[in-house]
């Protein structure tokens, strides 16, 4: 176990190679940059003063992140968040005066800040990441042991009858077991045709590990994630919020009450890579067209949340690794049978739920046919690209996604 | 005239020890013989006019607390007062009146001072051709720039480029900038905005981009007789003293709520009501109003300094312990004379008669 002085040291020794990524936030302001400059070749005693001018640019860059879309950020106004929250970070570690637990807790903030609203630098890619792992080494917090293995799972026979009785014209997901390669090439993905895959994933060490929830706290309770509030995002009041781990599994994922929280479509094994080694990338997602990686990303939540009917461009393995969820797919021949929104920020979202299709207003969702399943953990879902698909967490879930071209 | 400020000093803007002046404070005249009188409030600096010359205080040359003479050319200058000077985060902008040039110096390259007047050669445009009409206003926020000439022209971009506004009721008088949105006043008192509409700061009712001013249909019929930008957001003064708000409310810069949990942004102008510490509704007319990046000020006609939203940085005129932001508008300050606001992003400024 580290004392706090080493823990210093080992954060300092990215100094010099965040001094050489400077040239990349060559276009921030040179108010900023003077500043940057400064503290980061300082070995003055780094007083209020200093951590207040950093915080100061850190809150002035995410002002310039609020400019126009998210997407088109320019990188130097994220890179800058990068390089400034590192120097907090470094400051907070050296000087803050309070105990060690709140000292760790408040770095966790600090780095977890940098990571969702900066973005990596050419020079040192992994920066807060690895951060993130010198701080893990002395993480002093004390656990009870009880662990919260939850009976989360719905009655079985209940969801089973009461989905199939409420689907017109429905048609069950086909299930096969571990098919080989070429077998799922030919026959699905060539053939954009949804399938269930089932026991393919039974050596992943998550399907055991993190239907404890303490499992998550301990790992990395203080870490910040952004979760959605709000049962679907096309509510009118959905919004997102800045929570830790622990506030997230305590206020939202172990309770029913009050609004709905969902860490959904979340980049968490770039933010907490220790979390990758419980899964492993399937080797299905190697037919692809491109060299792009493929994007991985964490679902988790209570039960009851809802992602709304909508279709996405690229391939879905969709894998769920605990509990239960109730999935519709619709062929994109359906697509005006299940009226998508007119509005250009919601045209990939139809207006049909097809738990309860109101056939009044959309009476030509009589002449679609939903595919649908209850996906049960250690299964894998293909949803081929364009897909309509509709889900909703019967329990406590966690499911991961791996999208590619 | 007296300065009261309160806000960031982050940079040694303002001649005061502390980063955070979290309380209306008069601005001492320090060694000069007339009080400085302040012309433009930025993140990093400000730009005052001292005795007939224009200075700068705060960032400057990779330092900070400086106050430094900004080095004119004097091919372009005749006189300081024929001189509009405004700047952002890159930028110093210099607009003369009396010959419609613009010069852009550029705050990277003031290495060594004695090198500017090198860089404030280009870009060099002729707003006009016409001897008539003259630049009367500049607005430059983040990367928004606006021109009004006396004829009410108006010019958009620091490279500037003609809007049309022949459709306009009225001709237009006062123009201002959010961080990416344009908000332009006619002598009719039609308010017309244009840009980008993603947090609703354009006042239509939806989250649409415009790329020409549009009328802003919810204050038809209603005579407005001042307009302020804030990043995000806007306020319009009606000639009844009425405050009408409108755009993002993440920080309560609009001061529309009461209740603490309500951040609603709101995508009409909403009329904004006042009430006093005991929750009683205040009837009195609204006589000015200033908007920062996310905060709001406004001066009501008893002389009190109302300010609401983001106060991280002191700019609502309390401590921040006190609270780091309001969503309504509190009473900061009481006026003893005649006074206007004015904003810089994180600052609050209220000029008094003496």
């Amino acid at each position: 176990m580290l004392v706090m002085q080493d823990i210093s040291c080992k954060l300092e020794e990215y100094k010099a190679s965040v001094t050489e990524a400077l040239v990349e936030v060559d276009d921030t302001d040179a108010a900023s940059k003077a500043l940057l400059l400064r503290y980061i070749n300082s070995t003055e005693s780094t007083d209020r003063s200093s951590t207040m001018r950093i915080q100061a640019i850190i809150d002035y860059m995410y002002e310039k992140i609020n400019i126009g879309n998210w997407k088109e950020v320019k990188p130097y106004v994220r890179k800058t968040i990068t390089i400034a929250s590192y120097l907090k970070l470094l400051a907070h570690v050296k000087y803050a005066d309070d105990d060690k637990e709140t000292v760790i807790k408040q770095a966790f903030k600090i780095i977890d800040f940098g990571i969702l609203f900066g973005c990596p630098l050419d020079k040192e890619p992994k920066l807060l990441q690895n951060c993130a792992t010198i701080l893990n080494s002395v993480n002093i917090r004390r656990h009870s042991e009880k662990s919260n293995r939850l009976s989360y799972f719905a009655n079985e026979e209940d969801s089973k009858n009461q989905l199939q009785s409420s689907v017109i014209n429905g048609i069950p997901i086909e299930i096969i077991n571990c098919p080989s390669m070429e077998n799922f090439y030919k026959n699905y993905i060539l053939a954009e045709k949804p399938v269930i895959l089932d026991k393919c994933i039974n050596h992943w060490p998550a399907l055991q590990k993190w239907a404890d929830q303490n499992y998550f706290i301990k790992l990395a309770g203080p870490r910040t994630l952004s979760i959605e509030i709000g049962s679907k995002y096309t509510d009118s009041d959905w919004t997102q919020k800045l929570i830790t781990v622990e506030e997230f599994i305590d206020q939202y994922v172990n309770q029913n009450r009050g609004r709905t929280g969902y860490l959904a479509q979340y980049q968490l094994f770039d933010q907490i890579p220790e979390l990758k080694n419980d899964i492993t990338e399937p080797e299905y997602c190697s037919f692809t067209d491109s060299n792009e990686p493929v994007d991985i990303m964490a679902w988790y939540g209570p039960k009851g949340t809802v992602s709304p009917l909508h279709h996405d461009p690229k391939r879905n393995l969709l894998t769920q690794v605990v509990g239960e969820k109730k999935i519709f797919l619709l062929s994109p021949k359906d697509s005006e049978n299940v009226y998508p929104h007119e509005h250009e920020l919601l045209n990939n979202t139809a207006q049909v739920d097809p738990r309860q299709p109101d056939l009044e207003k959309y009476p030509m969702y009589k002449n679609a046919t939903p595919y649908y399943c209850m996906l049960k953990p250690g299964q894998m879902l293909y949803i081929p690209p364009k897909w309509w698909h509709f889900v909703e967490s019967m329990s406590i879930s966690f499911s991961v996604s791996f999208w590619w071209e | 005239m007296v300065y009261y400020v309160s806000g960031s000093n982050i940079f040694g803007q303002w001649p005061s020890d502390d980063l955070v002046i979290s309380e209306f404070r008069a601005i001492p005249q320090n060694n000069f013989k007339s009080q400085p009188k302040i012309i433009d409030i930025n993140w990093a600096y400000n730009i005052f006019l001292i005795e007939d010359k224009f200075y700068l205080s705060g960032a400057w040359d990779g330092k900070i607390k400086q106050l430094v003479e900004i080095p004119l050319s004097a091919n372009y200058i005749s006189s300081p007062k024929e001189l509009i000077v405004t700047g952002n985060d890159y930028y110093l902008l210099l607009a003369s009146i009396s010959t419609n040039a613009v010069m852009v110096l550029d705050l990277k390259m003031e290495k060594e001072v004695k090198k500017i007047h090198m860089n404030i050669e280009e870009p060099e445009v002729n707003i006009t051709k016409e001897q008539k009409t003259k630049i009367s206003k500049v607005v430059l926020v983040n990367d928004s720039c606006l021109y009004l000439t006396s004829a009410g022209n108006v010019y958009c971009g620091i490279l500037p480029s003609y809007v049309d506004t022949k459709h306009c009721n009225g001709e237009v008088f006062d123009i201002q900038c959010g961080y990416e949105h344009y908000v332009m006043l006619t002598t009719t008192g039609t308010v017309y905005t244009w840009g980008n509409g993603r947090r609703l700061q354009l006042g239509h009712g939806d989250v649409s981009n415009l790329d020409v001013p549009t009328e802003v249909e919810a204050l038809a019929g209603i005579k407005i007789v001042k307009i302020s930008c804030g990043g995000w957001h806007s306020l319009a003064l009606s000639e009844f003293g009425d405050l009408y708000a409108w755009g993002w409310n993440d920080m309560g810069q609009l001061g529309i709520s009461n209740s603490i949990e309500d951040c609603q942004s709101y995508s009409v102008p909403t009329l904004v009501d006042f009430f006093d510490a005991n929750g009683d509704e205040l009837t009195l007319n609204v006589e000015d109003i200033a908007c920062g990046s996310r905060h709001s000020a406004i001066l009501l006609e008893n002389n009190t300094v109302w300010t609401t939203g983001c106060n991280k940085y002191g700019q609502l005129g309390f401590s921040q312990d006190q609270c780091q932001s309001s969503r309504c508008f509190k009473v900061a300050f009481y006026c003893n004379n005649r006074s206007i606001l004015m904003c810089g992003p994180w600052t609050t400024v209220i000029v008094s008669d003496t």
